[in-house]
């Protein structure tokens, strides 16, 4: 049976009742709709949380309360002892890993590498490397290694490794409801002989894999940087980052170029797109670059780390303000503080321009499209409000409870403001950044209905993922003139 | 001499909670467990400035989880040695009835209507109340409320779970583990172990005025201790219904000196009227 063969059970996939072992429901609720299994299951299916279920010791490592710190020799145990991190606390993604780009922390702090011993081999690492299970000997292994590319696509390594499908071996979805381990699939296994299909008790003896299911979602292999795979690695479509590092040098140098020349980021952005046949040409995602939002605070950095945004085609249609119709209406964006302004003023709106970002509340429901119909709920947080920091509040002449008007080159809303020293009045680059919140739980139905954040947040996506751009955005805050 | 006798059960029997305001997050599932137990009708608020809402207790809301801002200091160990710094830090307290041990509201109560029962918990019983607002006026933490109609509500300690071996909603809904249910002996030793460790701790040591003691005894960390100090009264008492009390016990015996004293100065008075009368008619025999 190959993966695509398994039959279709939709009511099967709706039934998360029972639980054994770790996942044993400890409730009468849990035994009806039970967490622990749909904890499994995200573990499989997403892969930036693979690792919270540990399935060769049937634990939940979320669950971990060990307040000890590792010890060096340890996988991270050099770092957790240096840097104080309960590594053995929880769980967090990626595969462990607390503190995101920390490749060489240990490198810096130690003067050299550190050397680890794990799943019975020794590794060196430079900084925090997080773990994963090792199919091999289904102990733990350093994740993030020295070596470690980005650039390597994930069907390459399972092609060097010779294993070309392995989803078709194990039966996850039996594994994840009853801890029974069953391979009715077959290992799909590529040989100089040529494709062979083998059961799992073959591929295990032939390979020396016996934990491929533990290690399912991801798959990295050190055969990625034998010669073999030096060789294979022209037949795989993308580039390295050496190749495309002068093509982003050049992108980044010509907009510096033409913002200066033309003094307007939208035009030199444009002309840009049209010298080079595109924005960020060439880039495939693999490598991990900081870049400024679509309205960001401070040109300087808009221009250093130019936004990913227009690699998307829908993105640049508003950028370009298509269709024609929409030319000189509020839909659009301001790439930088002084085009907002310059929209504003014939509006004769004048304020203190900040950053805007969104957040939930705690008794939310994603959109608040439940919790605003609830009356309980509403009870909570009955009125929509913006937070904002102290000294900026202090700067409009405006307390906690008073209106405050919010305007974007998407338009305004007016909310009542939530004053706190807790919200960010930062200073970045010599410049003063003031930052408000506002929150996102509202829209037109139910017993409190009231404005949407999504009014005021930029109308272009994450270029991969689709995701509307609702974390930092441009806005003019004024003292609401009337009420 | 209270108008209805009521029994307290002493300290350290019952039940008591610890209350770590340490572990809060604020999320208010304890608030609205209460409301779901109790069938308690949603209330209609306004904005509030502190995020607590409604801004206090109401007839509808007997636990309310107050917010309060403040600063506290945070020590983050690096190689180059450890960087203490100041931060803002917002503490979620939750709060309802804290269950005084000897609760004054119940003393206060003219009509019998706040009972205590052998689990300590303090209950007002609809049916007696009368609504004269005595047990408002006499709780040092501001918790009964007058409903719509005119009778006082509060939290029951949801006495009516304990009596069937479950601990109250709030306490069983919390996600983090905010709330410690179990005998009152049990509790106050583990709130005093808290104490030896330096923490903040409130419900111990009070004024005789509510017993010395409450049964919801609230403990945090110095980097929460602000929001303690700022809601709860340092001294748990009111004055002026303290005093009354004490005017009650010397009343009733003065009153008795007064209307005998009363009673000799009628007396007096009329025998004085009396003998007056007795010469004047003496006066018109002679004449």
């Amino acid at each position: 049976m190959f993966v695509y063969e398994r039959p279709l059970r939709p009511d099967y996939s709706w039934d998360y009742s029972g639980g054994v072992g770790a996942a044993q429901p400890i409730s009468d609720i849990e035994a009806e709709v039970n967490p622990r299994i749909i904890n499994k299951e995200i573990n499989y299916t997403m892969l930036i949380y693979q690792g919270m279920y540990d399935p060769v010791r049937d634990t939940f490592t979320t669950m971990r309360r060990n307040n000890a710190l590792r010890k060096p020799g340890e996988i991270d145990g050099t770092f957790s002892s240096i840097f104080r991190v309960y590594k053995n606390w929880g769980w967090s993604w990626p595969l462990n890993v607390r503190f995101m780009y920390n490749y060489d922390s240990l490198q810096i702090a130690l003067g050299h590498p550190d050397v680890v011993t794990a799943a019975g081999k020794r590794w060196t690492v430079t900084g925090e490397t997080g773990e994963i299970i090792d199919e091999y000997t289904g102990e733990y292994r350093p994740a993030f290694v020295p070596g470690h590319n980005f650039f390597v696509p994930k069907a390459f390594k399972r092609r060097l490794s010779g294993v070309a499908d392995l989803f078709g071996g194990v039966d996850l979805m039996t594994f994840i409801r009853t801890g029974q381990l069953s391979f009715p699939g077959k290992f799909v296994v590529e040989t100089d002989g040529g494709v062979q299909v083998l059961d799992f008790e073959t591929f295990a003896s032939s390979t020396g894999m016996r934990y491929p299911w533990a290690n399912d979602a991801l798959y990295w292999d050190e055969e990625t940087m034998s010669f073999p795979a030096f060789l294979k690695r022209i037949f795989y479509p993308g580039v390295g980052w050496r190749q495309f590092k002068p093509t982003y040098e050049k992108m980044r140098s010509l907009l510096k170029q033409y913002y200066s020349q033309l003094g307007d980021l939208k035009a030199a952005t444009l002309k840009v797109i049209q010298e080079m046949g595109g924005w960020y040409k060439g880039y495939t995602f693999q490598w991990p670059i900081h870049a400024e939002p679509v309205e960001a605070p401070i040109v300087d950095f808009a221009i250093q780390y130019p936004t990913l945004a227009w690699l998307n085609p829908y993105n640049l249609e508003v950028l370009e303000q298509k269709p024609s119709i929409l030319q000189g209406k509020m839909v659009g964006i301001a790439l930088e503080p002084s085009e907002l302004q310059a929209q504003l003023q014939p509006l004769g709106i004048t304020g203190i321009t900040v950053v805007m970002t969104t957040n939930r509340l705690t008794e939310t429901w994603h959109s608040g499209s439940m919790n605003r119909r609830i009356p309980d709920l509403v009870e909570l947080v009955p009125r929509p409000f913006v937070i904002i920091p102290r000294k900026l509040a202090q700067q409009l002449g405006v307390s906690t409870g008073d209106y405050v008007e919010l305007w974007t080159a998407r338009g305004g809303l007016k909310m009542r403001a939530y004053v706190t020293d807790g919200e960010a009045y930062l200073e970045v680059n010599g410049q003063v950044v003031p930052v408000v919140n506002i929150l996102w739980s509202w829209s037109f139905e139910g017993p409190d209905a009231g404005p949407s954040a999504n009014f005021l947040s930029p109308d272009v996506v994450d270029p991969v993922t689709t995701i509307q751009e609702t974390k930092a955005w441009l806005a003019v805050i004024r003292k609401a003139p009337s009420v | 001499m209270t108008m209805v006798a009521v029994n307290f059960p002493p300290a350290d029997q019952g039940f008591a909670v610890l209350v770590d305001i340490d572990k809060c997050i604020g999320c208010r599932a304890c608030q609205l467990a209460c409301k779901d137990w109790n069938g308690l009708a949603p209330v209609k608020t306004t904005f509030s400035p502190t995020f607590t809402n409604p801004q206090s207790f109401t007839a509808q809301d007997w636990k309310v989880v107050f917010y309060y801002e403040g600063t506290a200091k945070k020590g983050l160990t690096t190689p180059a040695g450890e960087v203490v710094f100041e931060q803002v830090d917002v503490a979620p307290l939750p709060t309802q009835c804290l269950h005084c041990a000897a609760a004054p509201c119940a003393r206060a109560c003219p009509s019998g209507a706040i009972s205590v029962t052998p689990e300590g918990a303090v209950v007002i019983n609809k049916d007696q109340c009368i609504g004269c607002g005595f047990c408002e006026n006499a709780c040092p933490y501001d918790v009964p409320r007058r409903g719509s109609d005119g009778k006082y509500y509060k939290c029951t300690f949801c006495v009516d779970r304990i009596q069937n071996g479950r601990e109250p909603a709030c306490v069983e809904v919390c996600p983090t583990g905010v709330f410690t249910f179990g005998p009152a002996s049990q509790i106050v030793q583990m709130a005093q172990s808290e104490a030896a460790k330096g923490r903040t701790v409130y419900g111990l040591n009070l004024n005789p005025y509510v017993g010395g003691q409450v049964r919801w005894i609230y403990v945090s960390s110095d980097r929460k201790a602000f929001a303690i100090k700022q809601h709860f009264p340092s001294d748990a008492v009111v004055p002026t219904n303290e005093a009354r009390e004490v005017l009650r016990e010397i009343v009733p015996p003065l009153a008795l000196v007064g209307a005998v004293a009363l009673t000799a100065v009628g007396f007096a008075s009329w025998r004085r009227a009396r003998i007056e009368e007795q010469k004047s008619q003496q006066k018109q025999k002679e004449q």
